[in-house]
């Protein structure tokens, strides 16, 4: 059985949460890889503005998790809500209003860093090119732009990876392990885009092995430890 | 209503021409399923005879099994590279209908396969002494038969593209729903030679690209949220 | 809606397990009955054929396993469509467990043609519209299992040999049809021996009762192997571990 550890100091602290309705709710989820059963009778919600850390040793199912909440993998027991409905029965609203990035980047290796981002961008049915290129500017990929992905570091490729982030600006992220191969440049550019989203009342949801070091991440995070 | 028409069109395009991209940025891989066609094409009179009466007759045949499996050969490609670096399952996340992405891809690949093949076998048809008036008939049974194919595996790919070895596999799925394409564009062919009306077999080969077409986005949009999980 | 609680109950795996269990001595009985009657009436009883002799006796395993092969394709395909549509895992279960006997009909139907084509035509095999088409139908069984067999999870399993066997159940008739305008092309209109148009009534009863005798026993095995494999996915349920200190 998993431990539930809501941090209830941090989470006192983040009063204009308490207000607002319970945008994302897990309720009894159980998963499970082959008769294997990682974590079950999982329950918690967040609210918007919160940031959820889902920690624990690997082979704990903290990508399943994740792979549960965005909606890509049914859990065998329970049900994940968003808005209050079943995220299997209003898939399409709950796929436009999140951004998944899983550990694998999801970039065509053979295009180039600009291609992959306004490709991303036109499935999202964004037009907006500034936005593309602000957020190149942003992410550090703007000298690199034209360059084929296969050609970028993995540190970058993470990067670009996060771009959807910006470019969809979407409610709710979820994010498994954002910060592998980034620098403490690229950290820092995140963590700080973590922070703007949530002052836009936006959710976060990541699994992380290191610990937030950011005292605003820290004031409105809640974690989920699974064992 | 006509805004998620339109935003799905916007899907379909930009997964065909990403699609289009990338296999143009892969010429050799563009050119494998071609270059397979042409050697097994070539190896029937190697191994049979070159007598030109022989090689009309097994023509209409040696053709359409040799550009089915080039097609089989090539069916990988529609998932595989999505699956491996991680796009295919943001595909699966889009807010568009899957099944509309799955027929921008089903489409890319055909314009990079069956086209393809469609377009090269008059000049392989000509080497089985097949008479060139009625090459005709031969480019409109793989016209409409090969969109089928490519259609019908997507479902196979789908099926196979979490398994490490799909390949056997995927032929063992595809290939009993192919025979139907076979019989029809292959016996049009045949009757074609003997100047017989083929008009039947072409509306057959049309109806099943219209089920097809129908059918096996959703087919292989369930099959893909499936084997993502 | 009594016969709706009925199911309900039914598709519980517990439930399932135990009226299973409660069912199979009793279709096993009567199958064992059935083929007896149908054999005796089969290989005995009934007159020889004029033209063919003895030798078409073959037909009373040979036609009610052609049926099966079919029945059970539509049964694999329902049940992993109500699968599917419902999340019922029983339903998966039934499908999976249909797989392998709707094969082995399949592959008695071969066998029989085959044995029956020897002295008919005096070849093992004839490109034959139905035996062609039953080919292909145990090629279609032979995926749906091969697919069951490449996953290692069973909950994908299920669903993707699920959906090939839907895709299946679509191409059955196209195939079917395909290759009878395809044999009638090549051969010419032949005689099929399988089409009985006047067949005599001491023929019809032993053949009748050899086909529910034939479903009978697939219901049989088909019970018998959902049950072991209900008892393996449920292998974390109390319920089992209950059941397996009692035996």
């Amino acid at each position: 059985m998993p431990s539930l550890n809501t941090d209830d100091h941090a989470n006192s602290e983040a009063p204009q949460t308490s207000a607002t309705p319970l945008t994302l709710e897990v309720e009894s989820v159980e998963g499970a890889r082959g008769d294997r059963i990682l974590f079950s009778g999982l329950s918690f919600s967040l609210a918007r503005g919160q940031l959820l850390h889902i920690t624990g040793p690997n082979g704990s199912g903290k990508t399943t998790l994740l792979r549960i909440l965005c909606g890509l993998f049914t859990p065998t027991e329970g049900m994940v809500r968003w808005h209050g409905h079943d995220i299997r029965s209003s898939a399409s609203t709950h796929r436009r209003e999140c951004t998944y990035i899983g550990h694998r980047d999801g970039l065509k290796a053979e295009l180039s860093a600009l291609e992959n981002l306004q490709i991303n961008a036109r499935m999202y049915g964004c037009r907006d090119n500034k936005l593309i290129d602000d957020s190149l500017r942003l992410l550090g990929l703007w000298e690199f732009q034209d360059i084929v992905v296969g050609h970028l570091s993995a540190g970058q490729r993470r990067r670009l990876a996060l771009g959807r982030l910006l470019v969809k600006q979407a409610i709710l992220w979820i994010l498994d392990e954002p910060f592998t191969a980034i620098d403490v440049d690229g950290r820092g550019i995140i963590e700080a885009q973590l922070i703007s989203h949530l002052q836009r009342d936006g959710i976060v949801v990541l699994t992380s092995h290191q610990a937030l070091s950011h005292p605003r991440l820290r004031e409105r995070c809640v974690t989920v430890s699974l064992q | 209503m006509e805004g998620s028409t339109n935003s799905a069109l916007t899907a379909f395009t930009t997964i065909f021409r990403r699609d289009i991209k990338l296999a143009l940025r892969h010429r050799s891989e563009l050119i494998n399923p071609l270059a397979f066609f042409v050697i097994v094409v070539s190896l029937f009179p190697l191994g049979l005879s070159t007598d030109s009466r022989t090689l009309l007759q097994i023509a209409p045949a040696v053709l359409w099994i040799s550009a089915l499996l080039a097609t089989m050969l090539s069916l990988e490609s529609i998932f595989r590279s999505d699956y491996d670096d991680g796009s295919l399952e943001q595909l699966v996340l889009s807010e568009h209908p899957l099944s509309v992405i799955v027929l921008g891809k089903v489409a890319a690949h055909w314009c990079t396969t069956g086209l393809l093949l469609t377009l090269i076998s008059p000049a392989l048809a000509i080497s089985l002494a097949f008479p060139p008036q009625n090459l005709g008939v031969l480019i409109w049974t793989l016209l409409l038969g090969t969109p089928t194919l490519s259609l019908i595996g997507s479902i196979g790919v789908a099926l196979t593209v979490g398994l490490r070895r799909g390949g056997i596999l995927l032929a063992l799925l595809i290939l009993p729903l192919y025979i139907p394409i076979l019989i029809f564009g292959a016996s049009a062919v045949d009757m074609s030679i003997d100047d017989l009306d083929v008009a039947g077999q072409l509306y057959l080969l049309a109806a099943l690209l219209a089920l097809s077409l129908t059918l096996a986005p959703f087919a292989t949009s369930a099959a893909l949220r499936v084997t993502l999980e | 809606m009594r016969i709706f609680q009925f199911f309900h109950r039914f598709a519980s795996p517990r439930e399932f397990f135990r009226i299973a269990g409660a069912m199979i001595p009793w279709f096993a009985a009567v199958t064992l009955v059935l083929l007896s009657v149908g054999l005796y009436l089969g290989l005995f009883v009934a007159p020889p054929d004029y033209q063919q002799g003895e030798s078409y006796r073959i037909i009373f395993i040979h036609v009610p396993s052609a049926w099966m092969s079919l029945f059970v394709y539509m049964v694999m395909a329902s049940a992993a469509a109500i699968g599917l549509i419902w999340r019922i895992k029983l339903a998966h279960v039934i499908a999976m467990s249909s797989a392998p006997i709707g094969a082995s009909f399949t592959f008695l139907a071969l066998v029989t043609g085959s044995l029956w084509g020897k002295p008919m035509w005096g070849a093992w095999w004839v490109w034959d519209a139905r035996l062609t088409s039953e080919l292909i139908l145990l090629f279609l069984y032979l995926g749906v299992m091969a697919l069951y067999a490449a996953f290692e999870e069973r909950r994908t399993a299920q669903r993707a040999a699920g959906i090939l066997a839907i895709v299946g159940v679509i191409n059955v008739p196209i195939i079917h049809y395909s290759v009878m305008w395809w044999n009638t092309l090549h051969q010419g209109p032949t005689v099929t021996k399988f089409d009985a148009p006047s067949i005599h009534l001491s023929m019809l009863i032993p053949l009748l009762i050899m086909s529910v005798a034939f479903t009978l026993f697939y219901a049989t095995v088909l019970l018998m192997r959902a049950r072991w494999e209900v008892l393996e996915q449920e292998q974390r349920s109390k319920w089992v571990d209950e059941y397996l200190e009692q035996t």
